[in-house]
């Protein structure tokens, strides 16, 4: 498990981390959120030593080892290779940095290839691929030796679709094989989508940590999705009603001051008729997120 | 095997198989064995031919054959034909009436000097035995005009020879001056280079996320000290070929022999404080310029990033070689114990007789303990320096790092 404890950290006089404590429990995978400049790359520059701290980070119980970085595989937020190099060559090396021996990385790397779907061979120049291929081949560079703590900082950013659907069942086959994987992202779908965990980071402090559903729940089902004929004005008088938004897929959206007002609503709403869609839900992480850093500028 | 290895290992790799590498370290064997070929082909083209030598005398005969200059010639028409054939440069009659040689030279040229030197050194020899036997001496008469001048030098040297009168000194003092500065402004660029490209790539953050940024410097500066060592090794090899093979080089030969005394004398005096003081301020100058590449946030602003080296370093080859001049002054001395500009002033002071082993040790120290504590220092801010990325200039990059 990494356990980060009390972690402050400060360039100069400037203070970026107040008191940041989070633990990531094995085989789990823990988004964290957070704006930019809000702290989130700092606390991967701490677990990974880039730079001095005060508090406690430490894996399995024990401070880092040498071995326990030989076990991480960190994607940073710039990605970058060296183009005059192969792909089997940069592989190798960055690798053979984990202790990979580079006759393992050169059996394997077709495949990782294949599965990654990199268009071309292992000795193709870095600098002949395309800019998603590059970073498909920085991520096999992450992920090849097989590491237990995976670090990935905003890995979909600059994806198509396609490639951040890959992406993602990747990551999810890496925890399905036991990694711990702790990620950065601006899309809170992608959180909800893949993680247990979430922590919300704000202006260097954490505002909100826990698992993604306990989270949610915690703030009610105070979200109804309907496809109604009613007009905004007409649905702001139903009672519990805060706020109404129209979707684009023409269903509007109540926000409610509490989530008992739910039932009372339906049954307003479909008068005992067929209604074709009605939902209540928690608030997204999005809409969370945005109140809990809101609720730190008030 | 260990990071630090890897590192460097990847970094020599990376290095050696460029072309501007190779050429770099193949550019001066091309240039010595083009400028050879050449010469050998000039010296084939006006010096390769011979003079054709016509006599009936046996022992002037034999005195041609030994020689490198001439070839015999049974006639004088078969000489002509050599003649018009450009075989020879010219031929030479020799005749012999009444125990007198004289000997004609044939040719559109005048005879070179030293050519005609040798001719007459073996006809003045041949005409001697002519005249001795003419004279028809006793045994003990002929001893006696036999008799040689015994010539001996004792030579004392009151004092050292200066500077500018030992060609030994010079040519050590030169050599030294201009491999020194070859290598410096060579692998100052390189170093600063080859970090400032990498740091470009933003990649170094993935590879600190394996090992300690001070790791991976050590390791990178290893890297560079070996294509040092390899370029260096090459060089000595290549010398050792030619030192080795010039004596059975013909044309070659001679030249070596003349000077063999001298070359080894300057070989010497490289090989003692110079190479020491070469491989210490190399050293430290690649340091600096691991953190000059380390500041500058693009890769083609390193050569802006270390320009303040590149001038440190013009300032010690520029008054080194004022040196040869103005001699040993007291901003020398002063100079040559401060580290960077010690490497190029204390060894030329050194050859030139200027310096005791003390000083020069004491230098060494100086700059020793300049090279570790700049290595301790910039092995501990280089990954501060290196993953600040912002393009907001040397200084402001600087100041950061030592925020982290």
């Amino acid at each position: 498990m990494l356990k980060i404890e009390h972690l402050n950290k400060s360039f100069g006089k400037t203070q970026v981390l107040f008191d940041v404590s989070l633990n990531v429990p094995d085989g789990r995978i823990l988004g964290l959120v957070g704006k930019n400049g809000s702290g989130k790359s700092t606390i991967f520059h701490s677990i990974l030593k880039f730079v001095d701290y005060t508090g406690k980070i430490s894996i399995d119980g024990h401070t880092f080892s040498a071995k326990d970085y030989d076990d991480i595989g960190y994607l940073p937020e710039e990605r970058s290779l060296m183009p005059k190099l192969t792909i089997a060559d940069q592989v190798s090396f960055l690798a053979s940095l984990k202790g990979m021996p580079a006759k393992k990385v050169k059996e394997e790397l077709p495949d990782w290839m294949s599965r990654l779907a990199v268009k071309g061979i292992p000795m193709d120049k870095i600098k002949s691929l395309s800019k998603g291929n590059q970073q498909k081949v920085q991520m096999i560079a992450t992920l090849i030796h097989q590491p237990k703590l995976i670090i990935l900082d905003e890995p979909f950013s600059g994806l198509d679709p396609v490639n951040v659907d890959l992406m993602k069942q990747l990551i999810l086959e890496e925890k399905r094989q036991g990694a711990t994987i702790i990620f950065s992202d601006h899309d809170m779908r992608n959180v909800e989508e893949l993680c247990d965990d979430v922590v919300m980071i704000n202006d260097g402090r954490i505002v909100l940590n826990g698992p993604v559903n306990e989270i949610k729940n915690s703030f009610g089902l105070t979200r109804i999705f309907v496809r109604t004929d009613k007009g905004v004005a007409e649905l702001m008088t139903l009672p519990g009603v805060k706020d109404v938004v129209l979707q684009n897929n023409g269903v509007k959206l109540l926000i409610l001051k509490d989530e008992k007002y739910g039932k009372e609503i339906f049954d307003t709403l479909s008068a005992g008729q067929y209604i074709q869609t009605f939902d209540q839900e928690p608030p997204t992480l999005d809409e969370i997120f945005k109140m809990k850093a809101g609720a730190r500028h008030e | 095997m260990n990071k630090i290895w890897l590192v460097a290992k990847e970094t020599y790799r990376r290095e050696v198989k460029t072309w501007s590498y190779l050429l770099m370290i193949f550019a001066p064997f091309l240039f010595f064995f083009l400028s050879f070929g050449i010469g050998m082909m000039t010296a084939s083209n006006s010096d390769g031919n011979y003079i054709g030598v016509v006599t009936a005398n046996p022992a002037l005969k034999q005195a041609v054959k030994k020689s490198d200059d001439f070839d015999n010639y049974a006639t004088k028409a078969k000489a002509q034909k050599a003649y018009k054939d450009e075989d020879i440069d010219g031929y030479v009659l020799v005749e012999q009436n009444n125990n007198q040689l004289s000997a004609t030279y044939y040719s559109s040229e005048k005879m070179d000097d030293d050519v005609k030197s040798e001719l007459m050194a073996n006809l003045h020899a041949v005409q001697q035995q002519l005249n001795l036997s003419q004279a028809k001496l006793t045994a003990k008469q002929s001893q006696v005009l036999a008799t040689q001048v015994k010539f001996k030098q004792s030579v004392k040297h009151t004092e050292k020879k200066s500077f500018s009168s030992d060609p030994v000194k010079q040519i050590s003092f030169w050599a030294l001056l201009i491999i020194l500065y070859m290598l410096v402004i060579t692998y100052t660029q390189v170093t600063a280079q080859d970090i400032a490209t990498e740091k470009g790539t933003k990649m170094m953050e993935v590879i600190f996320s394996s090992m300690p940024g001070g790791d991976y410097f050590t390791g990178k500066i290893l890297g560079i000290f070996g294509e040092i060592v390899t370029q260096v090794l090459i060089y000595v090899i290549g010398f050792a070929g030619v030192y080795f093979a010039a004596p059975y080089i013909d044309g070659f030969s001679g030249v070596f022999k003349q000077y063999k005394p001298m070359i080894d004398q300057a070989i010497g005096n490289l090989a003692s404080w110079g190479l020491l003081f070469t491989i210490i301020g190399l050293v430290l100058f690649i340091i600096f310029a691991a953190f000059c590449g380390a500041l500058v946030a693009k890769s083609e602003n390193a050569n802006k990033a270390v320009g303040p080296l590149s001038t440190l370093m013009l300032i010690g080859f520029l008054f080194t070689l004022n040196m040869s001049t103005s001699g040993d002054t007291m901003f020398a001395q002063v100079l040559s114990y401060v580290p960077f500009l010690s490497s190029f002033v204390m060894p030329a002071r050194v050859i030139m007789g200027a310096a005791s082993n003390w000083e020069a040790a004491i230098s060494a120290v100086i700059a020793l303990a300049a090279t570790v504590g700049s290595f301790i220092w910039i092995r501990k801010i280089y990954p501060s320096l290196i993953l600040q990325t912002d393009d907001v200039g040397p200084w402001q990059n600087f100041k950061r790092s030592l925020l982290n």
